[in-house]
């Protein structure tokens, strides 16, 4: 029996998947295999929360069921959860003191998911405060190894940001320490670390995923996914995590799982691919706009067709994003008072004082900054002008993007107008991390599916994404796409040096 | 901070011009693709009493209740 463990962290999910099945590998030596991997890493700072006892568990009965013929899907495959996802197992703190040590009595129902599938948790994953945040840089948890809270290191130049909010789910699977996460994405906040960490990620339809157990930032954006090297690994991800949960998440799409890895091997010969004049315009940095080209000309060598469409209303994504976004936070985040799970302060002298030292302890800047603006907008007298207008605004956004699927299956563009900035050059400007977010909007404020795929590298050799987004439901054409672009590239099996 | 919230609504004024007469304000971005109903589910109790699990995370807790300052003199 050969073993191929020093390799075992280079194998994609696919191809582990097969080595577990063929029992050339155990489930548990898998996981033992990335536990230790962490632990070398552990100054990406990544992880919020591990417990080796319990991965290996989930592993030995993995190897039990791989044993005795009863492996899911996922059997034995290890990954790790954003911390928004809650788990019983494990801490869910969602980056905030709010929930410093919280354990949530239930699991959400995309662990459930995943685990009922076979795939092992190897821990919980850091990321910005509540999910807001484009950096990773919001955090207010210290990740293991670090005695304090810190920005998540990207591994391609460990100065840069991976992005955010998944920041450590991105920084995570490019550094090879397990093969694919879960990532959460609200306004670009799986495609865009994606992008800057050179790994891929897809936002489903809004719906498509349950929402039960993801701690709430903005529920009608909100959307789990999966990160993953390869289009291939993300599918075969994305079909498990997928499906209705009727009794759990009102919002959830009554339609069956699908199997979105079924068209990856057929060509796209004839696909026209819209390219929005509003994504190419003079924002755009010169490295990311080489890389994108190129990738339209392999694209065009695999028989696509450029399609110009026109996303008229793509800057007015940003105000209308940041006040629906953080009127719902503001709702959202309103449980958290003090009472029946989560910080308390210390010290208070009523009922309202503790409500308010509460808050104003628990939360972090970005936090409390979006609860502000979302309380405003929200308010009596404000309410037409800002949230319904921004509302109206969201409508005919989704309907501009209807008129640019007449002309086009799917359309492309940049996933951000830059590769990963550097850790703290932009800490201090939340408005600059909001402007930074614009390609990324249009598709979440729409509810459309969208991915990154890496197409290329930058300065400062950071990764720079390619982002498809499709009309509803067609996520299996998003990951045929990337997939038959990833069979005549290897930008998705490069790695960052040192890992 | 009220230097950026204001830096913030700035940029919003973009969106106040907007003409959106007759528009309708979207709430589920998937009704794009057709009339989405949300669902209600049955009123029916159907989860297993857990208080125990539930309240092992809450900051004060007696005999099953959660504590909080006094209310009512």
């Amino acid at each position: 029996m050969t073993r191929p463990d020093s390799d075992l962290h280079d194998l994609s999910l696919v191809q582990l998947a097969e080595q577990l099945r063929q029992r050339t590998v155990s489930a548990q030596e898998t996981a033992q295999h990335f536990l230790a991997r962490a632990k070398t890493h552990e100054a990406l700072g990544v992880y919020l929360a591990r417990d080796e006892a319990v991965t290996l568990a989930q592993a030995k009965a993995a190897d039990a069921r791989l044993a005795n013929g009863n492996a899911g899907a996922l059997e034995g495959l290890p990954l790790a959860h954003k911390d928004i996802f809650v788990t019983r197992d494990f801490p869910s703190t969602a980056g905030s003191r709010m929930l410093a040590g919280y354990r949530s009595p239930f699991d959400a129902t995309v662990v459930t998911r995943l685990a009922d599938q076979g795939a092992v948790t190897l821990g919980k994953l850091n990321c910005d405060e509540f999910a807001m945040g484009s950096a990773n840089e919001n955090s207010a948890i210290a990740a293991i190894g670090h005695g304090k809270p810190e920005p998540v290191h990207n591994p391609w130049n460990t100065a840069h940001i991976p992005g955010g909010s998944s920041g450590a789910s991105a920084a995570a699977v490019a550094a090879r320490l397990m093969p694919a996460s879960t990532g959460t994405d609200t306004g670009g906040s799986i495609r865009q670390p994606a992008s800057f960490c050179g790994i891929t990620g897809i936002k489903p339809t809004y719906g498509r995923a349950s929402r039960y157990g993801m701690i709430a930032f903005a529920s009608s954006l909100d959307q789990a996914g999966p990160m993953a090297r390869s289009a291939e690994d993300c599918a075969l991800l994305l079909s498990h995590l997928c499906g209705p949960d009727p009794d759990r998440d009102s919002t959830s799409l009554d339609i069956a799982q699908e199997d979105f890895s079924r068209t990856l091997g057929d060509s796209i010969r004839g696909l026209r691919i819209g390219l929005p004049t509003e994504f190419f315009g003079d924002g755009v940095a010169n490295d990311v706009r080489a890389a994108i080209d190129a990738a339209l000309h392999e694209y065009e060598k695999l028989g696509a067709v450029r399609v110009p469409v026109s996303l008229p209303r793509t800057e007015l994504s940003i105000p209308v994003y940041y006040i629906i976004a953080p009127a719902e936070a503001s709702s959202n985040l309103s449980r958290f008072d003090g009472v029946k799970f989560g910080h308390r302060a210390a010290h208070y002298t009523d009922l309202a004082d503790m409500y308010r030292k509460t808050r104003s302890e628990g939360f972090g800047h970005e936090v409390r900054r979006r609860i502000m603006i979302g309380t405003y907008v929200l308010s009596h007298g404000y309410y037409d002008a800002y949230y319904l207008q921004a509302q109206k605004i969201r409508r005919m956004l989704s309907d501009d993007f209807q008129q640019a699927f007449k002309a086009c299956d799917v359309i492309a563009g940049p996933v951000a107008p830059t590769v990963a900035w550097r850790i703290g050059e932009k800490s201090d400007d939340p408005l600059a991390n909001y402007l930074a977010d614009i390609f990324t909007l249009p598709a979440s404020l729409a509810g459309l599916p969208a991915m990154s795929l890496p197409v290329g590298f930058g300065s400062n050799g950071l990764p720079i994404g390619l982002q498809l987004m499709g009309n509803y439901l067609q996520e299996a054409q998003l990951l045929q796409l990337a997939h038959q672009f990833q069979q005549v590239t290897d930008f998705h099996t490069r790695k960052p040096q040192g890992y | 901070m009220l230097v950026q919230l204001n830096a913030f609504f700035d940029i919003v004024q973009t969106m106040r011009a907007v003409d959106t007469t007759g528009i309708k304000p979207l709430a589920h971005p998937f009704e794009t693709n057709g009339d989405i109903a949300l669902r209600l589910r049955d009123d029916v109790a159907s989860e297993p009493d857990n208080r125990q699990a539930n309240q092992r995370s809450a900051p004060s807790v007696e005999a099953g209740l959660f504590l909080v300052p006094r209310v009512i003199e």
